[in-house]
């Protein structure tokens, strides 16, 4: 029996048909351990190589890289050290699909997965002003800003499928192509 | 006094009392936002009034990042000491999505978007029906640009930047013909970045490339390019020490910069030379009440001069109707026509009389150019100087 659980519409089949895969890299979650500076590296080749799919190319590669940085940072902070990041990049009609694979200690994975419950409640506007506005240099609440901003600013529909049997974790940011054009 | 880091730089200007943000501030380590935010601290504890906070030319913010800004905006809006005034940029992605969300911290805090409205004509200038005129005016003054381009230096190899570069099509004309290795248009209209983008893919055009962009805070690295141009729009700016200050620092030392720029003084023709004088002389005028100037081809040589650029070259496009196509030259004057009895006329709340008036001092204009004998000549006025 399969131990793996989803936070969020995680399949979401009326928005993911007929896509277009833009962009993968798998890599070494060590890597960018090693070097934080390889967050930025990879968020901004992933974003200046798949800007060219839109009309809006400045745009679209400040937003890819904005939401592709804060994802990374989250998943390969928490990842193994001995785990691949599969990192996925697709277009969808009028949807873009931000997609990482990794594997995380069963602390990392429950802590995600708190904080992937925490921001599919209704009241996004509400959650969001009462985070910037906590200590955000407290413990609780330091790892959270960087989804909540992705959530909040670019509109995106966050979701995990997390397996507390092997550690896998797919996170998924959903945004709208529109937030492009703003 | 600044402070810099392994992708950013924080400088203070203290003439607007801002904080200038450039540059990537990402996962920086604890120690560097620690230092940022005794730097911001400092800044706060020494100043009246309100404090900027700018960051046009921050390509990317991380949330790391954010923490310490939305820190020190807690801070201070607990201090009550100075208002905070954060700006941004449309252009810029980050910036409109995360910065308006600031100034619920606190009362004293605001957010303006710097180049909404940033110049007068802005509405007019960057809308989609600004192209045809644009690109009129393009096919009567490239045959002539190419050479006096090619005169000022403009050759195979250069890396060029086209700032303001409008709807593209020059920026092409220059990657096709002249060989450059690779040119960047920049301008601050979708519209026109969008059209630019659209003619490069079905020109095939590989050594070019367009961005959106705002011409007084490039995204662009110091002194890159080898040749830069900026065409028919410093008339076009209130502000034109903005522009020009980005474009010397983005020149590298030896290369150029190039400017031309529109002079109503200079628009002749007869017969019904009277009538034309009078035309020109009401559509300058109106150009100056929306913060243009269209007489701005004669200051060219001391603007140049006044950045301290050397080896200067002036030239004349003169398009007139003996080594133009009358019927282009007339298009290009009924879109002008168009363009200051409706647009700007409208903007300007111009009565019926007066915009009657205009339109008949074109259509005089008209009449002259497809007379057969009739002779009329639009200056355009190029100048370049080199950077030491």
């Amino acid at each position: 029996m399969s131990s793996a659980v989803t936070v969020g519409n995680f399949q979401e089949p009326e928005r993911l048909k007929d896509g277009r895969l833009l962009a993968r890299l798998t890599l070494p979650a060590n890597d960018l351990l090693l070097d934080w500076r390889r967050f930025s590296l990879v968020a901004n080749y992933l974003a200046e190589y798949s800007a060219y799919h839109f009309e809006q190319k400045d745009r679209a590669e400040n937003l890819i890289s904005s939401v592709f940085y804060e994802l990374i940072e989250r998943l390969a902070a928490s990842s193994r050290r001995e785990a691949r990041l599969d990192i996925r990049f697709t277009a969808f009609a009028e949807w873009l699909l931000f997609e990482l694979h990794s594997s995380f200690p069963a602390e990392e994975l429950a802590r995600i997965r708190e904080l992937l419950a925490e921001l599919q409640g209704g009241d996004q506007e509400g959650y969001y002003r009462r985070l910037l506005a906590a200590d955000l240099e407290a413990e609780g609440n330091r790892h959270k800003l960087g989804l909540a901003m992705v959530a909040h600013d670019y509109h995106a529909r966050l979701s995990g499928l997390l397996d507390a049997g092997d550690g896998s974790v797919v996170l998924r940011a959903l945004v709208g192509e529109q937030e492009i054009s703003g | 006094m600044s402070i810099t880091g392994d992708r950013y730089l924080i400088s203070y200007d203290p003439l607007d009392q801002q904080v200038n943000f450039e540059g990537s501030l990402r996962a920086v380590n604890p120690a560097d936002l620690d230092a940022i935010r005794s730097y911001l601290n400092d800044l706060h504890q020494r100043l009246d009034g309100t404090m900027r906070l700018n960051f046009r030319k921050l390509r990317y913010l991380s949330s790391a990042g954010l923490r310490v800004i939305v820190d020190f905006l807690k801070t201070a809006n607990q201090e009550r000491k100075l208002d905070i005034q954060l700006i941004g940029s449309k252009v810029v992605a980050w910036e409109e999505k995360t910065l308006p969300n600031l100034p619920s911290l606190g009362e004293r805090i605001g957010f303006q978007v710097f180049d909404r409205n940033f110049y007068e004509s802005q509405g007019i200038i960057e809308d989609a029906q600004f192209i045809p005129l644009l690109r009129n005016q393009t096919r009567l003054l490239w045959p002539l640009e190419r050479e006096v381009l090619i005169r000022h230096g403009l050759r195979e190899g250069l890396k060029v930047a086209d700032i303001c570069c409008g709807c593209g099509d020059v920026a092409l004309l220059i990657a096709r013909d002249l060989k450059p290795s690779f040119v960047l248009g920049v301008d601050h209209s979708l519209p026109a970045i969008e059209y630019a983008s659209q003619l490069q893919k079905e020109f095939k055009v590989r050594n070019a490339d367009f961005r959106l962009g705002d011409a007084t805070a490039l995204m662009l690295e110091d002194e890159q390019f080898d040749f830069v141009l900026c065409r028919l729009s410093i008339q076009i700016f209130s502000r034109p020490e903005l522009i020009l200050k980005e474009l010397y620092r983005i020149l590298k030392p030896g290369g150029r910069m190039y400017l031309n720029g529109e002079d109503y003084d200079l628009i002749i023709g007869y017969p019904h030379d009277g009538d034309i004088r009078k035309v020109y002389d009401a559509a300058g005028r109106y150009g100056t009440a929306i913060g243009m100037d269209l007489y701005n081809g004669k200051k060219l040589y001391s603007i140049l001069g006044g950045l301290r650029l050397t080896n200067i070259r002036l030239d004349y496009l003169d398009v007139d109707t003996v080594n133009s196509d009358r019927q282009l030259f007339a298009e290009m004057i009924r879109s002008w026509r168009h363009f200051s009895a409706q647009t700007i006329g409208q903007r300007l709340g111009l009565t019926g009389q007066a915009q009657s008036e205009l339109e008949a001092g074109y259509d005089a204009h008209l009449r002259t150019i497809q007379h057969p004998f009739g002779y009329s000549k639009w200056s355009v006025m190029a100048a370049s100087g080199e950077k030491r």
